[in-house]
């Protein structure tokens, strides 16, 4: 836990830079079924490459003996290209149940994003596998496709 | 490539992070020295002879690791008159499912078989009365996950035949084909033997008094992570359940078991 906090406390933060900021409802993709997320610019690389973060959250019900999971994606994201831009992001997925178990997984995006420069309208698709590189190192294939709001 | 020394500052710092991430919560799992390939129990060991009181069966590690009762006129006990051999079998009696599952087993845990080797549990059962129960659950293979029910591959009884249940790891169900009735009111041999795969490479026998009654070949035995809600599945069966590891919404159960094994065969 205590590396989970050493990310979130001290490393992000210290790459912060610009205050560019979306909101989308990706549906399938790195929170499961699909989440909810808020990911904000925090740099620029090249011209047309940016670096941001994202967190969201999703959930889903298993059973009735381990209740509903919570799950909140945070990923690493960097795009190139000005209005259709190529991204791919990289993160941790932190997954508690309503019964108290925790799981760590890692998601990763490839793929697609179009936001034209001073509007709103975002999308974004891709390939989105969830690596789980804790018990033993396996790949589920998955794919997500967002829309949401830039400001 | 980039812009200002600012920026390829930034840039570094980035691919630090991805690094130090995947670095962090990259490390693996692997089988356990002290996990076992092989259990058998003919409930006749001498731990069971001085201590009539079941805690016997939960003594130490080497012996079973739990039970399961979840309702109070559930209840599994020694018993001395219907045995298949020796002097003990257990008996284990259930009501009916309603509004969660009515369960009454033991359960085996500190096992281990990996994905690539076959397991053969040989165990014979009673099963009391002629009333119907379908989805009467006898044996249950598990492996232990974070996050998940126990996700494996259950053997039930479905039309009064034995069938190989996988909904906890999102497969369907392995039915028999030729219509092979299970005996009640008899001593019962049954035999499961699966070649463990978490891809479509395994297989399962299934023998009913040596006779073989379900064979599936280039399935899925083994659980694998399934988005969040099967999560951290390792490619190991670590806990074997025996009796009525949840009994059908159809009726009560009562059921007798005797001399069961758990081995690797490969």
């Amino acid at each position: 836990m205590y590396k989970i906090v050493v990310i979130i406390l001290f490393i992000i933060p210290s790459i912060c830079k610009s205050q560019e900021r979306d909101i989308y409802l990706e549906l399938a993709g790195s929170g499961g079924l699909g989440s909810i997320n808020y990911e904000k610019k925090i740099g620029t690389f090249g011209g047309q490459g940016t670096f941001s973060y994202s967190g969201g959250f999703s959930l889903t019900p298993i059973d009735k003996n381990n209740g509903t999971v919570l799950i909140f994606p945070l990923l690493m994201h960097t795009c190139l290209g000005k209005t259709h831009k190529a991204e791919f992001a990289i993160g941790q997925s932190f997954s508690i149940t309503t019964r108290g178990q925790f799981f760590l997984k890692t998601p990763v995006f490839i793929g697609y994003r179009y936001h034209k420069e001073d509007h709103p309208f975002l999308f974004r698709a891709g390939y989105s596998p969830l690596i789980n590189n804790i018990t033993q190192f396996s790949v589920q294939h998955w794919g997500g496709i967002s829309f949401g709001y830039a400001f | 490539m980039f812009s200002t020394g600012v920026e390829y500052h930034l840039g570094m710092r980035f691919s630090l992070l991805l690094i130090i991430v995947l670095v962090l919560f990259g490390c693996k799992k692997n089988r356990l020295k002290n996990d076992s390939e092989y259990y058998s129990d003919d409930f006749d060991k001498d731990v069971y002879q001085n201590q009539a009181a079941l805690e016997a069966l939960f003594a130490d590690d080497t012996l079973w690791s739990f039970n399961q009762l979840t309702r109070d006129q559930n209840f599994f006990e020694f018993n001395l008159d219907t045995v298949h051999s020796g002097n003990r079998s257990i008996k284990f009696s259930a009501i009916a499912t309603e509004d969660g599952a009515s369960k009454c087993s033991i359960a085996k845990q500190n096992l281990a078989f990996l994905e690539g080797e076959s397991v053969k549990i040989t165990a014979w059962y009673y099963l009391v009365g002629e009333a119907k129960l379908d989805y009467l659950f006898l044996i249950d293979m598990e492996e232990r996950t974070p996050i998940g029910a126990g996700p494996g591959m259950r053997l039930t009884l479905v039309d009064n035949m034995l069938a190989v249940e996988r909904n906890k790891m999102m497969k369907s169900t392995l039915f028999q084909q030729n219509g092979i009735q299970f005996p009640r009111n008899e001593w019962v041999k049954i035999e499961w033997i699966s070649e463990l795969s978490r891809k479509k490479q395994g297989s399962v026998f299934v023998y009913q008094n040596d006779e073989l009654i379900l064979q599936e070949n280039e399935i899925q035995t083994m659980p694998k992570d399934f988005l969040y809600n099967i999560q951290g599945t390792g490619g190991v069966y670590q806990s074997f359940e025996f009796g009525i590891t949840a009994n059908s919404i159809d009726n009560a159960c009562t059921l007798f078991l005797d001399d069961l094994e758990i081995a690797r065969i490969k």
